[in-house]
């Protein structure tokens, strides 16, 4: 249920973002929060909730997850034992990487200056598609500050699975924790909003006292993850092409060309193979196909007398 | 009493992080011969850049104003729920263990956000580089975390406190020293500390944190140092809360809870000091090491979570 909110709200809103911007690229928006609020806020309430962040719906079902795991170190057999309470390492760092991603996606669509003419006249969807967004949103947000009534039918579910199964103390008590400590986040920040409201001044951004700061040095999509898939370079093994020209004078080039292709590793040596294998089979099962009504017949004798054979042998 | 307790080491934790910062400036100081500013250093700093003004860029979404007062928000509700005299707090449930990461990481996530809508290239720079070390750490951070919780059997910090109190001291087991080890490690590289960011540094190569406060000023750049000297003062007495609670008060009179605070204090200063011998043994690593850095915390604290399996008592 968590998941179909934020999804369904981070989908609606790329859908608005390419609306309003008529591109896919997030490189070439920017900005995007001043143009379009109701679209950002929405979208910016999506990323917290599916970077797994408090007060948001996402961490209400990660914080029970952890609870699981942590719960399955109790357990009498040692695998899970061991297992379970590691698995919260791997949902832990899944998630730092889902927040990075998410953070990334939000502040280069929506914060900064534009990247292009598109985004720099980007106007706000029509009224339909945010209120569709403005829905999700406050499903977000609701969920995540008291999961109490929608986790009370989840337990009788589970309840009607494992007959006689008690609701754990965990379960129960996470409404609580959560509804206070959103409180306390909000009025903290509603005091310190409040209580710095000071004079503000307008001014330019410090560019090292040089004149004319480009929006095209600020960082992009693809430089803002370049240290995190430098870490996982052995993962994502992209094919860089670096070209000098003239070639013979490399400190002072003339032009310089840089391509990096992207294929995750996992589509080279995971999902190539299968769909090669796929198609292979399907290629080898077309010799099947003759055309020929008296073979199709055989088939069908053939099938049936294995299926026969089958059945007596399992009598 | 109690509540009124908690609320008392909240507001030591949340007033006293400047101090701690303060001492560690000065320790560095002094191990560098120098004479070096006041220990109340980082309180002036922070009143003066109050009374200053906010200077936001002329492209900047409110967010930009925003996202610093969201960020010490979070991290001040992350401190009500860490324990410091008594084993209890002033927030506090099951489960807040993840609660205190991930409110720790909600605050990196609007600093990252604060610093992405200044429009330049320092916040971008900056921004980059701490969700690679902050998406790396915060696994670790877990696992010790959860380490602890499962040789306590509580995923409540105050009651794992409450159970390590009962402890005798030289039970310690492995499983703590992994834990411990880890969560130093993830301290640093949380707070920005030497070997994995310099505090101090204003040059574009080496900054982290910095990078991305770059673009705030006045009341905004106080909240963000302020939220930056809480989370270093909440890691610390998380070492000390879960690893060496000994000390703490057990009953609400007078005379416990002055012992706890002395020892409190105490036990501060002793890791401040062992933060600015660090700080001052140790270069700052290049960028790409620190997720070998992290690696090894990792592997502490993932050993740490097996290790319960066989440590049972």
């Amino acid at each position: 249920l968590n998941h179909a909110c934020f999804k369904s709200l981070l989908f609606l809103g790329a859908g608005a973002l390419s609306d309003a911007t008529h591109t896919l690229n997030l490189d070439e928006m920017g900005g995007l929060l001043k143009r379009m609020p109701s679209t950002g806020i929405a979208f910016l309430i999506g990323c917290v909730s599916i970077g797994g962040l408090p007060l948001f719906n996402g961490f209400v079902g990660e914080l029970l997850l952890f609870q699981d795991f942590i719960a399955g170190s109790l357990l009498a057999t040692s695998y899970p034992r061991l297992i379970l309470p590691l698995m919260a390492g791997i949902l832990a760092l899944i998630g730092g990487l889902a927040a990075a991603c998410f953070v990334k996606v939000f502040s280069v669509a929506f914060l900064g200056r534009p990247r292009s003419v598109q985004a720099e006249s980007a106007h706000e969807v029509p009224g339909p598609m945010i209120g569709g967004m403005a829905v999700l949103a406050v499903a977000c947000v609701g969920l995540g500050v008291l999961p109490g009534p929608v986790l009370a039918p989840l337990f009788q579910v589970a309840q009607s699975f494992i007959p006689g199964a008690v609701a754990p103390e965990q379960v129960l008590a996470v409404p609580g924790i959560l509804a206070w400590s959103a409180l306390t986040v909000l009025a903290l920040a509603a005091a310190a909003i409040i209580a710095a409201r000071f004079r503000r001044r307008t001014t330019a951004i410090w560019a090292c006292g040089l004149p004319g700061l480009t929006p095209s040095m600020q960082y992009t999509a693809t430089s803002f993850s370049k240290p995190l898939r430098a870490v996982f370079i052995a993962v994502y093994r992209p094919d860089r092409k670096l070209e000098t020209l003239p070639v013979d004078q490399p400190y002072f080039p003339a032009s310089i060309s840089y391509t990096s292709v992207r294929t995750t590793s996992f589509e080279k040596s995971l999902y190539r193979p299968m769909t090669d294998a796929v198609v292979g089979a399907a290629n080898q099962l077309r010799r099947l196909q003759t055309g020929n009504i008296q073979t199709y017949l055989l088939y069908i004798f053939l099938t049936l007398v294995v299926l026969l054979t089958v059945v007596g042998l399992q009598r | 009493m109690t509540p009124l307790i908690n609320t008392l080491q909240a507001f030591l934790l949340i007033l006293g992080a400047p101090l701690l910062a303060g001492i560690v400036g000065k320790t560095k100081a002094r191990l560098q011969r120098r004479q070096g500013a006041s220990i109340w250093r980082p309180y002036a700093e922070i009143g003066k850049l109050f009374r200053k003004e906010d200077l936001v860029p002329p492209s900047a979404s409110p967010l930009f104003w925003g996202a610093p007062r969201i960020v010490f928000a979070a991290t001040v509700a992350a401190a009500f729920l860490v324990p410091l005299l008594q084993p209890t707090a002033l927030l506090s449930g099951l489960g807040d263990i993840v609660l205190l990461v991930y409110l720790l990481a909600m605050a990196r996530f609007f600093l990252i956000v604060g610093a992405m809508d200044g429009g330049g290239a320092f916040g971008g720079m900056g921004s980059s580089r701490e969700a690679m070390v902050s998406a790396l750490a915060e696994a670790p951070f877990l696992l010790a975390l959860i380490a602890v919780a499962i040789v306590a059997r509580s995923t409540q910090l105050a009651s794992i406190v409450d159970w390590t109190l009962r402890q005798n001291f030289f039970d310690v087991s492995a499983v703590h020293l992994l834990a411990f080890a880890a969560l130093a490690m993830v301290a640093v590289a949380e707070t920005g500390r030497v070997p994995v960011d310099n505090p101090s540094t204003h040059l574009e190569l080496t900054m982290i944190h910095e990078a991305m406060v770059l673009e705030h000023s006045g009341p905004s750049l106080a909240l963000l140092e302020w939220a930056g000297s809480i989370k270093l003062a909440i890691m610390t007495s998380l070492l000390i809360g879960l690893f060496t609670p000994w000390g703490m008060a057990l009953s609400g009179s007078p005379a416990a809870l002055a012992i706890a605070v002395l020892v409190y204090a105490g036990k501060m200063l002793v890791l401040a000091v062992g933060l600015a011998l660090l700080e001052s043994g140790v270069a700052k690593m290049r960028m790409y090491a620190v997720p070998d850095f992290l690696g090894v915390a990792w592997a502490a604290s993932t050993l740490a979570v097996v290790f319960t399996v066989f440590g049972r008592r």
